[in-house]
């Protein structure tokens, strides 16, 4: 009686889930053929920047999600448990961001989201998945300052970039900065860190000044760079606008030696070589890492997305996002978010990037700092690593 | 006269009936639909507040407006400043910040208004200038980020308190719903209820005719400032409720590219009939979001085919022509009996 009855369950679920699939034709649904382990699946809600002013850094990130996803779903998902995915593109805008992750956690009942990356569309998604309870990762390096107990981020925050970076720059660079950058939190924020930071160390800050997205027109800019005579110009600029900014930067020559932590392998292989020959720039990832797990990892990336390919650090702490829940979800034996975020802290595993693990007491990743000085074909050497560093947010103490 | 005579024939008993049952799926909706859906669709009633708002304006008077997203954006930017930016308490600051949102922008609406009514502005000029509006209004809300949050808006706008058993408190979901629609279905029925008696025929004399309507002793431009002035309270109305419900406002509910929008859903539903462009706009964003769910490319080829489709075949607007074939099938089955 009872075999007969569950028959009859799991054929009628066998019926809607086939409905769905019909229905759902066309949609980013990793359509299974395990009916039986239907109930069983885990959801995550991926949504970025897909088109708008940071599609060149979404597409990378998304394709190295999806990456993460099947390379789980092969080696048995987490627990036997297979993981499902949706994606949606929120255009890089505040209102995209808060009708996607409603739609996520509202309609689809996701276990997380991931993904995101500007600033403002990580407030945007909080100020709707917080309230509501649900976990949220964020790869893309920030301001910092976020403690949030449903938030968990896995790029680098200031005192992971600028602090190390910083006293490097007073020593082997100069000691006066000007800085540049787009008008909204992540560049703002960043800047008053980067201030503080030379200050710390003997330097002083002799310009800073933020530009709407979309700005056509750095000249009155670079004027006041070269009046104002830096030893280093620090820009901050979001995604199409940094390009916009090199390419200025270069024609103008206003002096001064280019510096940031807001530009890697996709921004600089996108323009010419002369324009970004000599950055040196500060990120938690480099394509030209050299270690036994980077070579694996971009060798996937390339034979799966094409050999001319690369991976920024972006992309690279969206590999490690999905990861990092995998081995929370493996270690709370559930997927209820509560269990899951408990779990999460003191996670270390190794990454493309290097050693990281999980600092429960903020929900940020400690992550590597490495110095790259970008060559003529947009790529870096690396010249300097500073290895993880713990993340510190002031005031925090979530555990 | 023909045309004034066409308006008044009433509508088909049947049509009472598709207007009753619209009503009707609109109060049940967040009981059947699910969270998610309902949230959606109580957003999309708030949208449809601008293109009721330039139904009134366009569809009664025949001046069309650019720049009609701008008067959304006033209220809810408004609503927003005052409520987050004054260190009043929630309460209250998100019922004052409704009222200064409206107002805002009614004044807005009453300056810019005034000089180009009375400074005898009218048909294509009119519109280009409220075009230029809206494009100013975007640039205004990027380039004053210290007050307007430039690119990123502003998050953290309180909803609004209503007197309960325990003390003020913001309505739950299902309640907020109700009565965001309730709001949007009283005033589209006074707009119509308004324009339908003899208010309606002097505005329709002065889309005919200013010159006669003159002649007859209106003052035209007084007549057409009210609407342009009512038209844009009706728009701030729904952006500051927006403001306050959805908790956030970001660039992208001023300038152009949603006036533009607002155009459409107005002429996809049929000018003038009011009730038409509500419907369009709420179905319209509804897509919107389901399409691009799908494929994000797809939804302006969509949203292109909708327009094209609505100057060709249905250049009365869906609802007129529906009405129409609703009118013809009475009449038939009136033959028959």
């Amino acid at each position: 009686m009872t075999s007969t009855h569950q028959k009859c369950i799991v054929s009628r679920r066998a019926m809607i889930q086939g409905a769905g699939a019909i229905s759902l034709t066309g949609t980013s649904y990793l359509a299974a053929p395990s009916i039986l382990y239907a109930a069983d699946k885990i959801k995550i809600g991926f949504h970025s920047a897909l088109t708008g002013l940071e599609t060149l850094l979404g597409e990378t990130q998304l394709n190295c999600f999806k990456m993460a996803v099947d390379e789980i779903n092969s080696s048995g998902g987490i627990d036997g448990r297979e993981i499902e995915y949706l994606v949606e593109d929120n255009q890089t805008t505040t209102r995209g961001a808060i009708d996607k992750t409603r739609k996520f956690i509202f309609e689809d009942n996701v276990d997380v989201i991931i993904g995101m990356i500007t600033s403002l569309e990580r407030t945007a998604a909080l100020s709707v998945s917080a309230p509501a309870k649900q976990l949220l990762i964020y790869p893309t390096y920030y301001e910092g300052g976020e403690c949030e107990r449903y938030l968990a981020c896995t790029g680098q925050i200031p005192n992971q970039s600028v602090d190390p970076f910083v006293p490097w720059i007073t020593e082997n660079v100069g000691k006066s900065v000007y800085i540049l950058g787009s008008d909204y939190g992540w560049p703002q924020e960043t800047a008053k860190a980067i201030s503080t930071a030379f200050e710390i160390n003997g330097g002083t800050t002799v310009g800073t000044e933020f530009f709407p997205f979309g700005v056509q027109d750095l000249g009155p800019a670079m004027d006041r760079i070269k009046a104002s005579k830096p030893d280093v110009v620090w820009e901050l600029f979001a995604g199409a606008d940094a390009l916009t900014f090199l390419k200025q930067y270069k024609s103008f020559e206003p002096g001064g030696f280019l510096l940031t932590n807001g530009l890697d392998e996709l921004f600089t292989t996108a323009v010419d070589g002369a324009n970004v020959e000599g950055i040196i720039v500060n990120q938690s990832y480099f394509s030209s890492l050299k270690s036994s797990a980077n070579d694996k990892f971009l060798a996937n990336y390339k034979n799966r997305f094409g050999q001319d390919k690369w991976v920024n650090a972006i992309a690279e702490a969206t590999y490690i996002a999905v990861y990092l829940y995998s081995k929370s979800v493996e270690k709370a034996g559930s997927t209820d978010t509560e269990q899951v975020i408990d779990a999460m802290a003191g996670i270390s595993f190794e990454a493309p990037q290097g050693p990281v693990s999980f600092e429960g007491s903020n929900n940020h990743l400690a992550v590597n700092s490495i110095l790259g000085r970008c060559r003529n074909d947009g790529l870096y050497d690396i010249i300097e690593n500073f290895g993880a560093i713990t993340p510190t947010v002031a005031g925090c103490s979530l555990t | 006269m023909g045309r004034i005579s066409i308006s008044h024939t009433p509508l088909p008993k049947m049509s009472y009936l598709v207007i009753l049952l619209v009503i009707a799926f609109v109060y049940s909706a967040p009981l059947i639909v699910g969270t998610y859906s309902a949230s959606l669709l109580r957003d999309a009633m708030l949208f449809s507040m601008i293109a009721l708002g330039l139904d009134y304006l366009w569809g009664k008077t025949g001046t069309l407006s650019f720049g009609h997203a701008t008067f959304f954006g006033a209220g809810a930017y408004g609503a927003a400043i005052v409520s987050t930016k004054l260190g009043l308490d929630p309460t209250l600051g998100s019922w004052l910040g409704l009222i200064s949102g409206v107002s805002i922008a009614m004044l807005i609406a009453l300056v810019v208004g005034y000089f180009l009514i009375f400074g005898g502005v009218r048909g294509s000029y009119f519109t280009i200038v409220t075009l230029a509006l809206a494009v100013i209004s975007e640039h205004v809300i990027v380039g004053w980020s210290d007050i307007t949050g430039g690119d990123a808006g502003l998050l953290g706008i309180p909803p609004l308190f209503f007197p309960t058993l325990s003390g003020l408190a913001p309505l739950s979901p299902v309640v907020l719903y109700w009565f965001i629609a309730s709001v949007v279905c009283l005033t589209a029925l006074s707009l119509w209820w308004v324009c339908s008696g003899r208010y309606g025929l002097i505005l329709k004399t002065i889309e005919d005719n200013e010159e006669r309507a003159q002649a007859l002793g209106h003052n035209t431009s007084q007549h057409l400032l009210t609407v342009f002035v009512g038209s844009s309270a009706v728009a701030a109305l729904g952006g500051a409720l927006y403001a306050s419900t959805v908790g956030f406002v970001a660039k992208d509910i001023v300038g152009l590219i949603l006036s533009t929008q607002v155009i459409i859903w107005v002429a996809i539903g049929g000018r003038g009939t009011l009730i038409g462009p509500v419907i369009a706009a709420i179905f319209v964003i509804w897509f919107e979001q389901r399409i691009s769910s799908i494929n994000v490319q797809l939804w302006p080829l969509f949203m292109g085919f909708l327009f094209i489709l609505a100057v060709f075949v249905f250049p009365n607007g869906v609802l007129r022509t529906l009405v129409g074939i609703l009118r013809k099938l009475g009449q038939r089955l009136e033959h028959r009996v």
